[in-house]
């Protein structure tokens, strides 16, 4: 009930097609470890930053290493710190006193082991059984759990016991991570002022720069911000930790608050150096929907060096670029502010303090690019050194300058497709391709080829569910094409890898059965190899009530070309001078087309999908009930004229139906397209049929049983 | 003979007022209480005393997805710093985020129910409040559907036993597209009858509460089958747009604050430009930044009321105002919302 929740609710969706419009690559930055912050669809909505598990341990794993004297593997050292159990690392100090002792293959195997025990290292080991001690306890707490007072005795013990070890301890290796331990334990039972005097006591003095100092400065920066006693320090520390950690990048800045100009005043004279200050813009800037070239500003002032520019600079350029393939609403708003940025960016390369100069070249041209400036763009390029091109800037340039052919491009024929196709192929570049697909799509529309425009963004199932008679017909004749380019092939493909002809001659028969041209159709299914499956069902058979899904997996079944002589064969006895032969011929007639429309079981017949609900029934799907209508109103006066009212009701029932459907398909008001919401209508207008059935045959036994199974009929009579 | 046909059309007439009393509805005023910190001021009190009301919707907890944990976590727990008058129900409402329902494996669905049902008996027990009623408020989505409504049956499983009835806030597009929203498997509901428009402010002077966006949802309202009651907004907001997007909104703040001419340059009585960056509500601003006040007025409330009275399905509803708070009831005497809870007689 959140008044804003309306906000949030509206980014229910998830759209992973944001990364075919990327062409921008984030990886310019060379800064690998701010991956996490490259722009992202979710970014945009405030949603997850993902990190793994992997990222956060990297920078611990690396010292660990250093420590092994690059000895042990990386996968063996994280299986001992993280994976392994405390009763495993227990073996290995039993180990240790006694080698007599059995050790596990596993950890006989582990290269960090081995180099332990080579070295008889018993103060590691020490280290690691208590660091798997306290594991258990170094959880944020239960949030389910309504908050105790009383801290667990345990763990008080064992914050005493890391500060009693560290003072002993004479590896500052070991040290620093024992008050780690102790600290990250105190935070977590809520004993702030115990955490914030353990880092000051115990880490402050060690002089280090590893980051587990500034892990243990996160805790300390959380302990101050939830005691309430200093917002603006612990806003610094986490800008710190945020600087200095790459591990902790993400934890800090969610942790990283400042809420008032005073503190963010405060904040800034807490810093040390222009890229401490740096570093605060940059944690603004990265805020959802903050205006990043305002920061981008405040940064360049105060560290024009600073390697935040460059990744705001890619997330701008990013966030364009999806704008612009979004056609987003604020695109022109966004577009008129670009302009500053541009501006920004000329600034910062003809100044040429900015130390990633490709990176700066390369965003400049692409902006002109996104505005369609391309010429521009290709001049700006190529002010590109080669010398200054590493291979990451090689593939951007040869990506622009794809882009720009493909801009530039008024016409296409076979040899220009031909080169371009290959030449995008082979940068395996997936945002390329569907670029590509776009530009060449405009111009075999402007060049009047349908059939390749169509295939561009379609496939047979878009044929299928929008059936039209030209279209196919102008596929057919592409599929005859003598020499075809490799991209036609690729198109065509879309059809059917093997057989696109016979796919799309056995849709134009159906679609001419629709249309009840049967000869036309028959000849063409006759002929064909290719063979869509059989539809269940017999097709004549009675449906009182409308069923789509009741002859699954029947043993019965007929192929559309049976169906077709069928048909040929009814309508002609429905012509013979034997008046019962007729009315049968006649009422299976009605069956045939009613039960091979949208409401009956053999759908297929005509079609090749069903929506699933009322309300999604548009003029594509196969609804058309005359013929069925037509049919059925003659057997109701064939079986009346032979005296056989049975049959008659029957019959006069099933034109109600298709007068029903009529109703609903045209005349019921749109109720927000939901069908249940469609009140059917009793007005006799709307109920010739059933007014005719219940005038004329309310003595049948057909009447007595339809009115107990129709609610309608039921209704309609009462 | 006379005074015997005087005494038929006496009693007949008697007989038929009865009968037009009995078909009246019997409206109770009620309250949302939002805040994390239960205190009720004395204004707060005054207002609940003179609107005679018996009841009111606590907010206990939130439950938001925590993507770092990987799982659904409480938040914003409340914490009741006096004890509750005696006369006064509460009804503990948990605010559940769509994005928990929608990210939420199937297979936690059952632990959340039990641990949100733990969790509300462990406040309640605390704080000596005996519960008859939970509520749970969640806009759930297409995506969310089915695990938001396995959830509710769950939960609602978990309090059955000691008779607690379950209720669920329904928000007027899951009225109006009741097909594709569904209907949860509580016992009752509450509309929410306010956030109608466009954040934007298109096709809206006020997106809280714009009655001609509301008539297109209410056709429905008659034939829901759960018994509804109705929430009335009384809060204002600033809607905050950046860029021509909306960014956020800002509650708590007064229409003094935006009247500062050393940030705010007014474009409309309603309309502020922001003149320089700064800080304002935890927020930073930038410059050129549009606020724009959104409040809602006791005529409006009235032509709420008289709009909904006609179709509201049950005969004693609640109206919940929302949110009991001093800077939201101020701008309202209790006798004027009195009138608009008697609006739905």
């Amino acid at each position: 009930m959140y008044p804003y929740q309306d906000l949030e609710s509206c980014a229910d969706g998830d759209w992973d097609g944001w990364t075919l419009s990327r062409f921008f690559n984030p990886e310019l930055t060379n800064q690998p470890f701010f991956e996490p912050l490259y722009f992202s669809f979710d970014r945009l909505y405030d949603d997850s930053w993902e990190e793994s598990p992997a990222f956060r341990r990297s920078e611990n794993l690396a010292e660990w290493t250093t420590f092994t004297e690059n000895k042990a593997k990386t996968n063996d050292i994280e299986n001992l710190v993280y994976k392994a159990s405390r009763k495993e690392i227990q073996a290995i100090k039993t180990y240790l006193s006694n080698p007599a002792t059995p050790l596990s293959a596993t950890l006989q195997n582990n290269s960090m082991v081995k180099y332990l025990i080579q070295k008889k290292d018993a103060a590691t080991v020490d280290y690691l059984i208590f660091a798997k001690t306290c594991e258990p306890f170094a959880l944020e707490g239960d949030d389910w759990t309504v908050e105790t007072k009383q801290v667990n005795p345990q763990i008080i013990k064992l914050i005493s016991k890391a500060e009693q070890t560290y003072q002993t301890e004479q590896n500052p290796f070991l040290k620093l991570r024992y008050a780690y331990q102790g600290i990250r334990l105190a935070h977590y039972v809520r004993s702030y002022a115990k955490a914030i005097s353990l880092y000051d006591k115990l880490v402050a003095p060690l002089n280090t720069e590893s980051p587990i100092k500034y892990w243990a400065l996160g805790h300390k920066a959380g302990a101050i911000r939830r005691s309430g006693q200093n917002n603006a320090l612990a806003a610094y520390l986490f800008s710190v930790v945020f600087d200095k950690s790459e591990s902790k990048r993400i934890n800090s800045y969610y942790s990283f608050s400042i809420t008032n100009d005073a503190d963010w005043q405060k904040v800034l004279s807490m810093c040390k150096s222009n890229h401490e200050k740096a570093t605060l813009h940059f944690l603004r800037a990265i805020q959802p929907d903050n205006l990043k070239l305002e920061e981008m500003k405040n940064i360049y002032i105060l560290d024009p060096t600073s390697e935040y520019l460059d990744i705001l600079l890619v997330r701008e350029i990013n966030k364009y670029e999806v704008k612009k393939s979004m056609k987003s609403e604020d695109l022109n708003t966004f577009e008129k502010g670009s302009a500053g940025l541009k501006a920004f960016i000329f600034k910062v390369v003809s100044e040429g303090k900015n130390k990633n100069k490709a990176l700066w070249t390369l965003a400049l041209g692409y902006t002109d690019y996104l505005a369609g400036n391309v010429a521009e763009a290709r001049k700006t390029f190529a002010q590109l050194p080669a010398s200054s091109q590493t291979k990451e800037v090689k593939q951007q340039i040869e990506t622009f300058e794809l882009m720009i052919q493909l801009a530039e491009l008024q016409k296409i024929d076979a040899a220009s497709e031909e080169r371009l196709y290959q030449a995008i192929k082979k940068t395996k570049s997936e945002p390329l391709q569907s670029l590509m697909v776009g530009a060449f799509a405009r111009l075999y529309k402007k060049q009047g080829e349908a059939a390749k425009e169509f295939l561009s963004a379609n496939d047979i199932y878009s044929l299928r569910t929008s059936p039209n008679a030209q279209l196919i017909e102008q596929l057919i004749a592409f599929t005859d094409k003598a020499s075809k380019t490799t991209y036609e092939k690729e198109l065509l493909a879309k059809i059917d890898k093997t057989t696109p002809k016979d796919v799309l001659l056995e849709m134009k028969a159906t679609f001419l059965l629709r249309a009840d041209k049967l000869d036309e159709a028959e000849q063409i299914f006759s002929k064909l190899t290719y063979k869509y499956e059989d539809i269940e069902g017999i097709p004549t058979q009675d449906q009182l009530k409308d069923c789509h899904e009741c002859v699954e997996g029947s043993s019965e079944h007929f192929s559309k070309l049976q169906l077709i002589q069928q048909i040929k064969a009814l309508k002609k006895q429905a012509a013979d001078t034997d008046k019962a032969k007729a009315l049968d011929a006649t009422y299976k007639l009605g069956a045939i087309y009613y039960n091979t429309t949208y409401f009956g079981f053999a759908w297929r017949a005509m079609d090749y999908y069903r929506p699933y609900g009322f309300s999604s029934v548009s003029a594509d799907d196969y609804t058309d009930c005359s013929r069925a209508l037509e049919y059925y109103t003659k057997a109701a006066e064939l079986a009346k004229q032979a005296g056989n009212k049975e049959i008659a009701a029957k019959s006069l029932f099933m034109a109600a139906k298709c007068e029903q459907n009529n109703y609903y398909l045209l005349k019921a008001p749109k109720n927000d397209s939901y069908y249940e919401g469609l009140p059917p209508s009793y007005a006799p207008v709307d109920r010739k049929y059933f007014t005719q059935l219940k005038q004329q045959y309310a003595t049948t036994q057909f009447y007595s049983k339809a009115r107990q199974e129709c609610f309608y009929l039921n209704q309609f009579t009462r | 003979m006379r005074s015997r046909y005087h005494t038929i059309v006496l009693v007949t007439i008697l007989l038929f007022l009865l009968q037009s009393c009995s078909s009246e509805h019997k409206p109770h005023a009620s309250f949302y209480y939002w805040k994390s910190t239960f205190r009720l001021s004395k204004t707060d009190s005054s207002y609940l005393a003179q609107l005679q009301v018996k009841q009111i919707n606590v907010k206990f907890f939130d439950v938001d997805w925590n993507f770092e944990a990987g799982k659904a976590l409480p938040v914003a727990e409340i914490r009741f710093t006096e004890q509750v008058p005696n006369e006064l129900s509460i009804i503990p409402t948990i605010f559940i985020t769509n994005r928990t329902m929608v990210q939420i494996p199937v297979s936690q669905v059952s632990d959340l129910a039990t641990k949100i049902t733990t969790k509300i008996r462990s406040i309640a027990d605390s704080n000596h409040l005996s519960i008859k009623e939970i509520q749970l408020d969640c806009d759930w989505s297409g995506k969310s559907r089915e695990k938001f409504f396995l959830l509710a049956s769950l939960v609602k499983k978990n309090i059955s036993r000691q008779s607690i009835q379950l209720s669920a806030t329904i928000r007027l597009h899951q009225l109006k597209y009741i097909g594709r929203a569904g209907i949860p498997p509580v016992d009752k509901g509450i509309l929410m009858f306010y956030n109608m428009g466009s954040l934007d402010g298109r096709g809206t002077d006020n997106s809280i509460l714009d009655l001609n966006i509301a008539r297109q949802y209410l056709r429905r309202l008659k034939d829901y089958p759960l018994p509804l009651d109705i929430a009335l907004p009384i809060y204002q907001w600033v809607v905050l747009q950046r860029e021509g997007q909306v960014i956020n909104l800002l509650t708590n703040v007064s229409v003094e604050a935006l009247h500062d001419t050393l940030h705010f340059k007014p474009i409309t009585q309603k309309k502020f430009r922001v003149r320089e960056s700064h800080y304002f509500h935890s927020l930073y601003l930038y410059r050129g930044d549009e606020l724009r006040l959104e409040e809602i007025s006791l005529s409006q409330l009235q032509e709420s009321a008289d709009l909904l009275n006609p179709i509201v399905n049950q005969s004693e509803p609640h109206i919940l105002f929302y949110y009991l708070d001093e800077k939201n009831l101020t701008r309202y005497a209790p006798e004027d919302l009195q009138k608009v809870v008697n609006h739905f007689r």
